[in-house]
């Protein structure tokens, strides 16, 4: 083939070119750490980089949302533990005051101790997480029991009403209840301790011993139902936060491998192609320093 | 008896024709760099013999020296049309590539600013207020989330638009230099015509209207075919089509047709009606571009619409923690116009988390049951098992898929035209060392023929002093 001048010059330049681009895009690549930098670098790569990132931001989310169920339902179970303490120490009032050895006097003032019970159960009932009360419901913002006549009165959201339960989005299509209403474990109770102070104090043993004491144990009961079934949503919370992290783990290693240079590869490239840049550019300082003209005297 | 000037005039006829190859020589020296240029070379012959009948010779013919009786340009014909069609496939992929680069540029993806992510930072903004709903601060925060996700649908969208527009204005603009091109074309092919006519071989005028042929191949796919005399010889001029469409015949010109339009994504010229494919050229690229543009823009607000619908057609069953309901959460019907509601800019407390309460109860401040059936949107299938996330991926991935395959055309058609361009230079191009060894060699036989005189001017002296 015949060479012209201007063959050759636009043969080195194109030579010189290409190779300088691929040395700027082997730098390139190097200084982001990226290989995705817009979708026509790898659509089906993008595809997938989109929908992970779209995965981590939810898994975030539920972990979120996980952490506050988390801590809200630990609040609850520690109001609800103190409760069943103060049930128990009513329930050996109660046995004490159900004998007749003991006088009257001392059974008003075994009266006087479950009055107390009843107002610490009352505060217990109006425990916050945060801003919001632990059982009243939907109807977080506002205490959920008032005192009126000097008996208390549930105010917040219940079953009937269709405003009982706090649910929380623990996953794609999970979701699970985090909340026991007041009118559940405390309305009970509460009703239960009022009778009983009272029978105390009119000193009707019978009503002490043939009711009241079995409506505590049925309150306890309750109040342990309660527990249980909050222990075995903080376990399935438990399981689904690590099972959570397992995933977001997982989709962060594949998110890198989809949009991350191999740095080691990268550097590798660069070497190459700086090498390659500095032959054309070598090959093109040599190829004009030859010419008829440098002959012609 | 031959005459005693004989000798004397070959040798000068050698002078002047060698001189003539010089110059050719210096032309191709001089324009060694020029765009276009064909090589040109002088070609020579003998002059006609002149019959002797005398003394020295009997009855023979002999030689009368040389001439230059044509100068040629160097051409191949097949390469360059072959050039001139690979390059209007190579601009269509350019403006192809450069269209699709801008519109991966609006989208932004993947990044923090794209529609993706401000999607999805909207739809988990509705967990976290279903989890807090009677927090204002929060309420607020879905609030600024849905408006960065609507201001980035419109800003893309009127970024498409504006795209469009600009094509269209550029479209009409080629058209105006293609015209331009189309009549210098037609003239050049009057002029070049006199000198065939004349015998002049109008070389230079030839490549000039090869270079306006090339740059109207560029902007436009043309063809090319050389006109015939009525005696079926090449009388010089070219006549230029676009598809079927004569543009140029002979020494008349054609405006090129100003109505542009996209059959089966293909680019056409509306000629009185009749539809004309474009085959090639930045033209091509655009009425493409603007088609692929409209269908980029028709599925962003597919995207925008159903998003408006599913979280409206939610968001007003629900209730406002003020109890408000009916209310829907965006205003517009597709990306261009797509807002978030102002009435709840202004009261977020009217953002209906909460489902609806039991007959004659109030809303319950902490029920965000309806922010969480929103926020579950994201996960719904939609678009049969794609959720409108998943739709817009496959969006991007589409438009990734075009930019890269346009990109890829666009290598390839360089590639091709670089090749062709290194064949066509190496049939027109200059050489300068060849032309330097031609200059050497045409300088001796000038010297040579000078010397020639000067030794006949010699052999006529001594003639001449025997006279004396």
């Amino acid at each position: 083939m015949r060479i012209s001048t201007n063959m050759m010059l636009n043969d080195t330049l194109n030579n010189v070119e290409t190779s300088y681009q691929n040395y700027v895009d082997a730098q390139q690549s190097l200084a982001t750490g990226k290989k995705l930098n817009q979708p026509s670098d790898d659509p089906a790569g993008t595809s997938q980089a989109l929908s992970l990132e779209e995965s981590l931001g939810q898994l975030t989310q539920y972990a979120q949302n996980m952490n506050t169920a988390n801590s809200f339902m630990e609040n609850t179970d520690t109001a609800l533990a103190s409760v069943t303490n103060l049930i128990q120490q009513a329930r050996s009032l109660a046995v004490q005051s159900a004998s007749d050895t003991v006088s009257n006097a001392q059974r008003q003032n075994l009266a006087y101790q479950i009055n107390t019970i009843i107002q610490q159960i009352g505060a217990l009932g109006n425990s916050k997480d945060g801003s919001r009360y632990l059982f009243g419901g939907q109807k977080a913002t506002t205490p959920p029991f008032t005192v009126s006549n000097g008996s208390y009165v549930y105010q917040g959201g219940t079953v009937a009403n269709g405003n009982a339960n706090l649910t929380v989005d623990i996953g794609q299509g999970e979701s699970i209840v985090t909340n026991v209403t007041g009118d559940q474990v405390f309305t009970g109770v509460l009703s239960t301790l009022t009778q009983l102070s009272n029978d105390m104090t009119n000193n009707n043993l019978t009503a002490i011993s043939n009711t009241d004491l079995a409506n505590l144990d049925s309150n306890l009961s309750n109040v342990t139902q309660a527990r249980a079934m909050l222990g075995a949503n903080v376990q399935r919370i438990n399981s689904s936060l690590e099972r959570n992290s397992a995933v977001q783990e997982n989709f962060t290693n594949l998110l890198s491998q989809v949009q991350d240079v191999d740095i080691s590869q990268a550097a590798v490239q660069l070497q190459s192609s700086q090498l390659a840049y500095q032959a054309a550019l070598t090959a093109t300082s040599k190829g004009f320093q030859q010419s008829l003209l440098d002959y012609i005297k | 008896m031959s005459n005693s000037f004989l000798g004397i005039n070959t040798a000068g006829s050698a002078l002047i024709a060698n001189q003539a190859v010089l110059d050719v020589i210096s032309q191709n020296v001089s324009n060694v760099n020029t765009p276009g240029y064909s090589q040109q070379t002088a070609n020579l012959t003998q002059m006609p013999p002149y019959t002797d009948s005398g003394v020295a010779f009997q009855s023979t013919q002999i030689g009368t020296g040389v001439q230059v009786s044509s100068i040629t340009r160097a051409t191949d014909e097949f390469v360059t049309q072959r050039l001139l069609s690979a390059t209007s496939n190579q601009s269509q992929s350019n403006q192809l590539e450069t269209t699709l680069n801008e519109v991966q540029g609006l989208y932004n993806e993947p990044g923090t600013n794209g529609l993706s992510n401000l999607m999805n930072t909207f739809f988990t903004s509705f967990q976290t207020l279903a989890t807090n709903s009677e927090d204002s601060g929060i309420r607020t925060t879905v609030i600024s989330n849905a408006q960065a996700m609507t201001g980035m649908f419109n800003s893309v969208s009127t970024g498409l638009t504006n795209m469009t527009t600009n094509l269209q204005g550029t479209i009409q603009s080629t058209i105006t230099q293609a015209n331009n091109l189309v009549g210098q074309i037609a003239k050049l092919n009057q002029q070049i015509m006199d000198g065939v006519v004349n015998d002049t071989h109008p070389n230079d005028l030839m490549d000039q209207r090869d270079q306006l042929i090339s740059q109207l191949g560029n902007l436009v796919g043309v063809t090319t075919s050389q006109e015939l005399s009525p005696s079926g010889q090449p009388n010089g001029m070219v006549d230029v089509y676009i598809g079927g469409m004569s543009i140029v015949q002979g020494t008349q010109s054609y405006k090129i047709p100003t109505q542009t339009e996209t059959i089966n994504n293909q680019p056409y010229l509306v000629n009185e009606g009749t539809p004309v494919q474009i085959s090639g050229g930045t033209l091509g690229g655009m009425v493409q571009s603007i088609n692929l543009i409209a269908g980029y823009q028709s599925n962003l607000d597919t995207i925008a619409s159903s998003l408006i619908t599913q979280v409206n057609q939610l968001h007003s069953s629900g209730y406002g923690l003020d109890g408000e309901t009916g209310l829907n959460f965006f205003t517009g019907t597709n990306a261009a116009t797509i807002q978030v509601n102002p009435q709840l800019v202004s009261n977020p407390n009217a953002i209906a988390a909460a489902t609806p309460p039991a007959a004659g109860q109030s809303v319950s401040a902490s029920n965000g049951d309806n922010a969480s059936a929103i926020s579950n949107l994201a996960n719904t299938p939609i678009f049969g098992n794609n959720s409108i996330l998943q739709q817009y991926n496959a969006n991007i991935t589409k438009i990734g898929a075009d930019a890269q395959s346009f990109t890829n055309d666009y290598n390839n058609q360089t590639q091709i035209v670089q090749q062709l361009q290194s064949m066509q230079s190496s049939v027109s191009g200059v050489n300068i060392d060849e032309q330097m060894t031609n200059m050497l060699q045409y300088q001796r036989s000038y010297q040579a023929a000078a010397e020639m005189v000067t030794n006949i001017n010699s052999m006529l002296d001594s003639l001449l002093s025997m006279v004396q």
